[in-house]
């Protein structure tokens, strides 16, 4: 399976910004299956900005009010894990033995050049990935269909609805990932949001259900919802701050 | 947008950065045809120096084959 993922990774001082703006973060989950098993690919593996007064760089605005850093000449320091970082390291460690179910694949507004720091910092916290595109404010959703991805989730409400018009290729399922926090109430709420899909699965006309942080799964069953339910036929869209935007993405089948 | 992917990445970037280019978008595949990325960019005509990506690409868009380098070498 290939899975895309925006957020891989955090550029702190921006964080609160472009969430007020709205502003999608970088990287996804996005993926695609071949002879070796499953792949995923994402953004906003990684924070947008760096932290003001510790890094010589500099934010100015783009496309949709999206935040680039300037190009930082030595590959720069690792930024640190964004929102959907955890959940990535979690798929890639499927991984583990000789198999090779899942790829993670990163999408990202920012520059090529900001992207060798994204790549250093891949290597840095040691992630499997190896495929990625930079667009530099343009929207990344339209190579989700052409890296083959199986799934895409994001953070951010506005993502995932822009996703599925995309007029190319056929478009993987998508999910919204809990609001940029890393807190283990967030993936547990995603959890409870693939809980939440595979019930509807079985009866459409249920009403969409707000995704609330008390409901918390348990730890443990982490791991085993995602492989039960990220390949799944549908995905429940849902968002802690704004009931009105729940939407269900339509069922789409895996390409393998 | 370069078959490369990760790490070979960093040649690829510091090499634009030593001749001064800056690019709109950049595309690691990673091995996978051009072709249909070339379609979801909406690109309007594309050169490489490998027949492989030119056919995977001829389906989409114009293509031309750059006949030099050590791919046409031999």
């Amino acid at each position: 399976m290939r899975a895309v993922f925006l957020r891989l990774f955090l550029i702190q001082s921006e964080i609160k910004d472009f969430r007020i703006k709205g502003v999608p973060g970088e990287g996804g989950i996005s993926g695609n299956a071949d002879s070796r098993g499953c792949q995923i690919g994402g953004g906003d593996l990684f924070p947008r900005a760096f932290r003001p007064g510790r890094e010589p760089s500099r934010l100015r605005g783009g496309r949709r009010g999206c935040l680039f850093t300037t190009p930082d000449r030595e590959g720069g320091r690792p930024l640190a894990p964004g929102v959907a970082f955890p959940l990535a390291k979690k798929l890639l460690a499927l991984n583990r033995g000789a198999s090779h179910r899942v790829e993670v694949i990163l999408i990202s507004r920012n520059s090529a050049d900001t992207g060798l720091r994204i790549f250093n910092s891949i290597r840095h916290h040691n992630l499997d990935i190896s495929r990625a595109a930079f667009t530099r404010g343009e929207s990344p959703y339209r190579y989700i269909g052409a890296y083959g991805a199986h799934l895409f989730l994001s953070a951010n409400a506005e993502d995932v609805q822009e996703r599925p018009s995309m007029p190319v290729l056929p478009q993987p399922p998508s999910c919204l990932l809990p609001p940029a926090t890393m807190s283990p109430t967030s993936y547990a709420s995603l959890s409870t949001a693939m809980r939440l899909s595979s019930r509807t699965r079985r009866n459409r006309s249920t009403p969409p259900m707000a995704l609330r942080p008390s409901t918390v799964a348990r730890p443990r069953q982490r791991i085993g919802l995602y492989r039960a339910g990220l390949f799944g036929s549908s995905w429940r869209l849902c968002t802690q701050s704004s009931p009105s935007t729940q939407q269900t993405i339509p069922p789409s089948v895996p390409h393998w | 947008m370069t078959a490369r992917g990760a790490p070979a990445h960093e040649r690829v970037i510091r090499t634009l950065r030593s001749w001064g280019i800056r690019i709109d978008e950049a595309l690691f595949l990673g091995g996978r045809d051009k072709g249909e990325f070339l379609k979801a960019f909406g690109a309007d005509i594309f050169f490489d120096d490998q027949t492989r990506h030119c056919e995977s690409a001829a389906n989409h868009v114009a293509a031309g084959h750059v006949p030099f380098g050590v791919k046409n070498d031999s």
